[in-house]
């Protein structure tokens, strides 16, 4: 901390200085986020779609068995995930992309010259975002669908399965915020960010997992949909078809996030803003 | 204080910054000078840890800036007026900046009083023109209330006041023995401004003076003579002993070896009109565009292949 003693016309408060580091640099990327319409635009339409879709498409339960209605009841509010995470790439990849485009990336880091800490604060605030989206979501679906999840079909968050299933879900959507800050850092462009997101959420898994060739299935029970998927399955998987365990699942969601974060991290230190 | 010792960067073949050593001093104002092309932007790049050097190394107050634990505290820099978030409102602009250093609110309603912007914080940054883009980034420079400043072209597209006030400012930083470094192309700003100046061109430095040292070392001690009879004046002059250069249109001639006072004689006794007749040494535009004539990258006229071949010498 240092305190500057010089007074002269270009001061008259006191300015008071505090070491540049992470916890400032989250501090300075949620001002960032929340004074740009478009961050409220795309939680806006996040919520909709999260809501919105389930409300239209989830019918009356037909499920008897209160273990099975859990884990369906969880599945049923967090039916619009496909869409909703895609929007939640959209804002974390903002949050990077936009300060190349925007040539604001020459202020944040003469700010903060520890590049890690800004990649780390950016992550970070995208991921509260994606949190934020799928609790509100979430508990804003259950209400919506109120009668559709009586019964049978109620949530019980001593069920085991359930609790597995909304675990395994929000670690989706930290791992999606945090993939698309990453690629952000590394493609510096906010279409191609989108774009590779797009292909590899709602494209690629049905392309790789379709064609006859065990490489490419290998690829597409990789993606990070699909090894969410898996790291819930609780149906023995087929000798035949290529599918990852849930373990395997739960440490490639993971990996999704960890390592293009580190990529990224090594890219910003490297390259020139 | 910025030190920069031996700092070079190469853009694959081509060498943007050339092994250039200097040093930016407190309590004066220092103004960079060069051509389009010659490093400037680089140069400042490389001091803000934008750009990571190919060789060589920079310091701010004797500090890699990297290693610069508050850095808006040690310098405020304008690098690019237009390198905000053109959708986020000004004042938020500069909250977020002072958020990284922990710097109060009070402070930032300040430094939009300061550069006058108050009356147009809330209004988003991509809605200013260029002159209010260089308030905003004056503004962010001063938020850390900072020992040094550097400014890239900080006069581009303000108006004529914003133009005395930045002079003005900088001038006030420099009397309270902050360091100020300023690059300009406009050489008459900058002697208004600055008190020592680095010339830089094709990457390397060409000349880091005291203003009125360079001036007098690198202006010709020439006279420019406007008249209507130039050719018939050209010739007496060279009868006297004057060298004689043809300036920019048939009436202007620039001479050298006889002093104003003399061509007003020689033009008297032979009866020829002279409309204008001044000494052309004092002004650091003549002294720079001396000294970087050989050195302009982009010169108009010149083919691209002599360039290539200039290059290569």
């Amino acid at each position: 901390m240092s305190a500057a003693t010089q007074t002269d016309t270009t001061t008259s408060v006191e300015v008071v200085t505090h070491r540049a580091g992470y916890a400032r640099a989250v501090r300075s990327e949620w001002i960032k986020a929340r004074t740009l319409r478009s961050t409220w635009i795309l939680v806006g339409f996040a919520l909709l779609a999260f809501i919105g879709l389930p409300v239209l498409v989830v019918g009356e339960t037909t499920v008897t068995d209160p273990a099975e209605g859990a884990v369906a009841a969880m599945h049923a509010i967090f039916v619009a995930n496909d869409f909703v995470l895609i929007l939640v790439a959209v804002l974390g990849a903002l949050l990077t992309t936009s300060e190349f485009t925007t040539g604001m990336a020459r202020n944040t880091f003469t700010a903060t010259p520890k590049r890690g800490a800004v990649l780390a604060a950016k992550a970070t605030i995208a991921s509260l975002f994606a949190l934020g989206i799928a609790v509100v979501g979430a508990v804003a679906t259950w209400f919506a669908l109120g009668d559709k999840l009586s019964g049978a079909a109620s949530l019980d968050f001593g069920n085991a399965e359930m609790v597995k299933v909304l675990v395994v879900t929000l670690v989706g959507y930290i791992v999606t915020a945090v993939l698309a800050a990453s690629l952000g850092v590394l493609l510096r462009s906010s279409v191609g960010t989108i774009f590779t997101i797009v292909a590899m959420q709602l494209i690629l898994p049905g392309i790789l997992l379709s064609v006859p060739s065990d490489i490419a299935n290998w690829c597409g029970a990789v993606m990070p949909g699909v090894a969410a998927s898996a790291a819930v399955n609780t149906d023995p998987i087929d000798p035949g078809t290529i599918f990852l365990t849930p373990g395997a699942g739960l440490a490639v969601l993971i990996a999704w996030a960890v390592l293009p974060f580190l990529a990224a991290m090594a890219v910003l230190k490297a390259r020139d803003i | 204080m910025i030190e920069a010792r031996d700092l070079t960067k190469k853009y694959g073949s081509k060498t943007a910054v050339d092994h250039v050593t200097f040093t930016v001093q407190p309590g004066i104002v220092t103004g960079f000078l060069g051509p389009n092309g010659a490093g400037k932007s680089t140069t400042m790049r490389m001091i803000l840890g934008l750009d990571s050097p190919t060789a060589g190394e920079v310091t701010v107050n004797g500090k890699p800036y990297a290693k610069l634990v508050t850095p808006l505290s040690e310098i405020g820099a304008l690098i690019d007026a237009k390198g905000v978030h053109p959708r986020r409102s000004a004042r938020q602009h500069l909250r977020a900046l002072a958020a990284t250093h922990g710097i109060s609110d009070r402070r930032v309603d300040e430094v939009l009083d300061l550069t006058g912007l108050s009356q147009v914080a809330k209004r988003k940054a991509g809605n200013f023109s260029l002159g209010m883009g260089q308030r905003l980034g004056i503004a962010g420079a001063l938020l850390g209330d900072p020992k040094i400043v550097m400014f890239d072209e900080p006069v581009n597209g303000l108006d004529p006041d914003g133009v005395l006030w930045v002079r003005q400012l900088a001038r006030r930083l420099a009397e309270n023995g902050r360091t100020v470094f300023l690059s300009s192309h406009l050489m008459s700003e900058v002697q208004q401004t600055a008190d020592h100046v680095i010339i830089i061109g094709r990457g390397k430095i060409l000349a880091d003076a005291p203003l009125q040292e360079f001036v007098r070392a690198h202006a010709r001690e020439g006279v420019l003579v406007t008249s209507p009879d130039a050719g018939r004046l050209a010739e007496a002059v060279k009868a006297a002993g004057g060298t004689v250069q043809a300036v920019d249109h048939r009436e202007r001639i620039s001479v050298t070896g006889i002093e104003a006072r003399e061509i007003g004689r020689i033009a008297r006794d032979n009866s020829l009109w002279l409309a204008e007749l001044r000494d052309e040494s004092t002004s650091l535009e003549d002294a720079y565009m001396h000294l970087t004539a050989e050195e302009t990258e982009y010169r108009a006229g010149v083919p691209t292949e002599s360039t290539a071949k200039e290059a290569s010498k």
